[in-house]
């Protein structure tokens, strides 16, 4: 649906995208994580030819430039910054916006009401956007993206700043765009955002794409093994009563270990007969991912 | 196009929900346009006064007679008129240099006794002015010449006086010894030629009227020039008809062309705002996502800003009408608003990209605006201007804008000299649009 050629961007000094190549398919969820300021926005306004790249291309289906006409007609966009009429109504921002994609007539208002209804605001829709809740103004910008049903929907943090409430509810809006068969672009610095919604990811920093791939892959790639962490009953543990495969530090009551089949192992030593407290599985995720290809934390 | 006019409904109705951008947009050019017509105060009805003092210092009949004579002229009121003349002359003073009075006029000792004699050499009548009311200073010294031609008919009108100014004038005839002796001659028999008539014709006019007061009965009307004010702007509207002819001409035909342009420059300003507002609020940045050309975002732009200005000089054209202006040519005007509206967004939208904040463009909106207006003649009429800031007002669009208007009200321009000043608008404009659009694609790529 769309492909990214060694997008590069520079703004003075400071090289926002660097050499990016991505390729995106239809129907699929594609995320751009990675901290603030990574160059998730930039590359997102590179693909919808808002921004000229210094140097490579984006082509969508059919060989489409996004600067043209008909290829916006397909995108929907929901920037990061609230971008609203604030005096205005709900409705009457989305009567403006799918005017603005060329919506009319009994067509505009099934979609408006089919976006408000989607994103709960079928009841706040005629009073000014100025009396919105952060959260409802986050769904009403994503509504503005949608209410002209393009096959495309590209999302740069939609959920920053919102109440889980409001987070919980927009996630679900995604899914259904999801279950609808949207290709959807999704920039985030969540890491649980882009877990529970993409089904591939590409990790960004200093505007370079430093792995690509789904979850799983991506965490048996670059996140390590489990660690397991055990509270004894009783203590000390003989070390010969120790099954002999796990490679196990003990301190006092406390067993830990690192391994690639942590229930397997626990098997082991309840059918060794150790008596257990606690257990304490960490399985690897995209922050180990980031922390190991980085050296940082998502949200330094 | 259906979207160009979606977008100018959206910025209208955004208009209309910010109560402070209207009032500055329709409010403020009418209090402006009332204000400047009740400055400029020139209808006939309203006549501009001075107020001064007038310090007496002689006391006869003729300097009584020259201070009423000056009240009679309806130009002058008089502070002191009943005050003692003890202290007076330092109390009048005092309120000038304070800008309570215009001028304190002073008629020394010894101004009867030459006063109205048009061969002697008079007493001076000294004059302190404030320095700050230039514009009034001819004003009252044509006044003071008129009040000083009064008394030559006062004196001739007292038969003492009457005999003591034709004797003196022989006698100075008789001094001068540079005449020749025919001449001298010659000239007395004049004046006794002159003295005898102006005797039987005010004999002849007391006894065809006896009971009328001796002031009126003099028959000789001494008026040096007879001054009479054409209406040069309502010479081509004559066929109109008299009672269209009678009612036009108020002060608000002069003041209102200003008032709107008050209107139109805060209507620029606030569109170029709106503009980087949208940039700043993200909404610009939709707009860019959506299927649109960025022509099609600035037309949508620009044809509310048009729409605004040409219903901006309209209400104020209703307004003034309801006050009693009267635009000469409506079709001349039409053209007029066309043109300032065009010029206008065309530097709307060259505002619009000079800052990349609103508090930026808003500075810049309304300082280069007060410019425009303070050099065009927005502020102060051009002709109190000195010269080289007139040549700088042919720079200013206000100053073609106000030339445009007050052509089609009441100056009384033909289309041909309409030509000038809209097309230097309509030219304003289009290097606004140019720059505007030409920055704008460069800095949003």
């Amino acid at each position: 649906m769309i492909r990214v050629d060694g997008l590069h961007k520079r703004f003075g000094q400071t090289v926002a995208v660097d050499d990016v190549s991505l390729q995106i398919e239809t129907g699929e969820t594609f995320g751009l994580l990675g901290p603030n300021g990574a160059g998730k926005s930039t590359t997102l306004q590179l693909m919808m030819g808002i921004l000229t790249p210094d140097r490579g291309s984006v082509t969508f289906a059919e060989d489409r430039n996004p600067r043209e006409l008909t290829t916006r007609h397909n995108l929907g966009f929901a920037p990061q910054q609230l971008s609203l009429y604030e005096t205005l109504t709900g409705w009457e921002n989305l009567r403006f916006f799918s005017r603005m994609y060329g919506l009319c007539g009994q067509q505009q208002q099934r979609q408006m009401n089919w976006a408000l209804e989607m994103t709960g605001l079928l009841d706040r829709a005629q009073d000014p956007v100025k009396t919105y809740s952060g959260g409802m103004k986050r769904r009403l910008n994503l509504a503005l993206a949608v209410v002209h049903d393009p096959p495309l929907i590209l999302l740069d943090e939609p959920t920053v700043g919102v109440d889980p409430q409001s987070r919980h509810h927009l996630f679900e809006n995604i899914e259904q765009l999801q279950e609808k068969g949207r290709t959807i672009v999704y920039t985030t610095h969540y890491m649980d955002a882009a877990q529970r919604l993409c089904d591939r990811i590409a990790i960004i920093d200093q505007g370079r794409v430093l792995a690509l791939d789904t979850v799983d892959a991506l965490v048996a790639k670059y996140a390590g093994r489990s660690q397991i962490s055990v509270d004894l009953d009783e203590t000390p543990v003989p070390r010969t009563v120790l099954p002999e495969r796990l490679a196990v530090e003990q301190c006092g009551r406390s067993l830990q270990w690192e391994t690639e089949t942590p229930l397997a192992e626990l098997e082991l030593l309840s059918a060794a007969g150790i008596s257990v407290r606690s257990v304490e599985i960490t399985r690897p995720n995209l922050e180990t991912v980031f922390l190991n290809l980085t050296g940082r934390k998502l949200r330094d | 196009m259906v979207r160009i006019l979606v977008i100018a409904g959206k910025d209208l109705q955004l208009l209309l929900r910010d109560p402070l951008g209207l009032f500055f947009i329709l409010a403020f050019p009418a209090i402006m346009g009332i204000i400047f017509g009740a400055i400029t105060g020139s209808s006939q009805t309203d006549q501009a006064i001075l107020e001064i003092a007038v310090i007496d210092e002689d006391q006869s009949r003729l300097s009584t007679r020259f201070t009423s004579a000056l009240v009679e002229t309806g130009s002058i009121r008089i502070w002191n008129r009943d005050a003692t003349l003890e202290n007076e002359r330092q109390a009048s003073l005092d309120r000038v240099r304070r800008g309570r009075l215009t001028a304190v006029v002073i008629l020394p000792r010894g101004f009867g006794e030459t006063a109205g004699m048009p061969w002697a050499s008079p007493v001076p009548i000294e004059v302190a002015i404030d320095p700050s009311r230039t514009a009034e200073r001819g004003m009252l010294q044509g006044l003071l010449v008129e009040a000083a031609g009064s008394l030559v008919t006062a004196r001739l009108e007292d038969p003492a006086s009457r005999r003591a100014l034709f004797a003196s004038g022989r006698r100075e005839i008789e001094r001068n010894q540079k005449l020749p002796t025919v001449t001298r001659g010659l000239l007395v028999r004049l004046l006794d030629l002159l003295e005898r008539e102006i005797e039987g014709e005010l004999e002849r006019a007391s006894s065809s009227n006896p009971t009328a007061p001796s002031k009126s009965t003099f028959p000789v009307d001494l008026e040096l020039a007879r001054i009479e004010f054409v209406p040069i702007d309502r010479q081509g509207d004559r066929g109109l008809g008299a009672n269209w002819h009678d009612k036009v001409r108020s002060r608000w035909d002069l003041s209102f062309p200003q008032g709107m342009l008050w209107g139109v420059l805060s209507c620029s300003a606030g569109f170029a705002i709106s503009l980087v507002r949208e940039q700043e609020q993200g909404t610009f940045l939709r707009l860019q996502v959506a299927p649109l050309s960025r022509f099609q975002i600035l037309a949508g732009k620009a044809a509310a800003c048009f729409v605004t200005v040409l219903f901006v000089i309209l209400a104020m054209v209703l307004l003034g009408y309801a006050l009693g202006m009267r635009p000469i040519s409506p079709l001349l005007l039409a053209l007029a608003a066309f043109s300032i509206a065009w010029s206008f967004v065309g530097i709307m939208l060259a505002m619009s990209v000079t800052g990349r904040t609103a508090e930026s463009v808003n500075g810049a909106a309304w300082g280069s605006g007060v410019l425009m207006a303070m050099f065009g003649g927005g502020m102060v009429p051009l002709v109190f201007m000195p010269n080289f800031m007139q040549t700088l007002s042919l720079f200013s669009p206000v100053r073609w804008a106000v030339e445009a208007l007050e052509g089609a009200i009441w100056r009384n321009y033909s289309v041909v000299e309409m030509l000038r000043p809209c097309g230097v608008l309509m030219g304003i404009g289009a290097i606004g649009f140019s720059v505007g659009i030409l920055v704008l694609k460069r800095r949003t790529g």
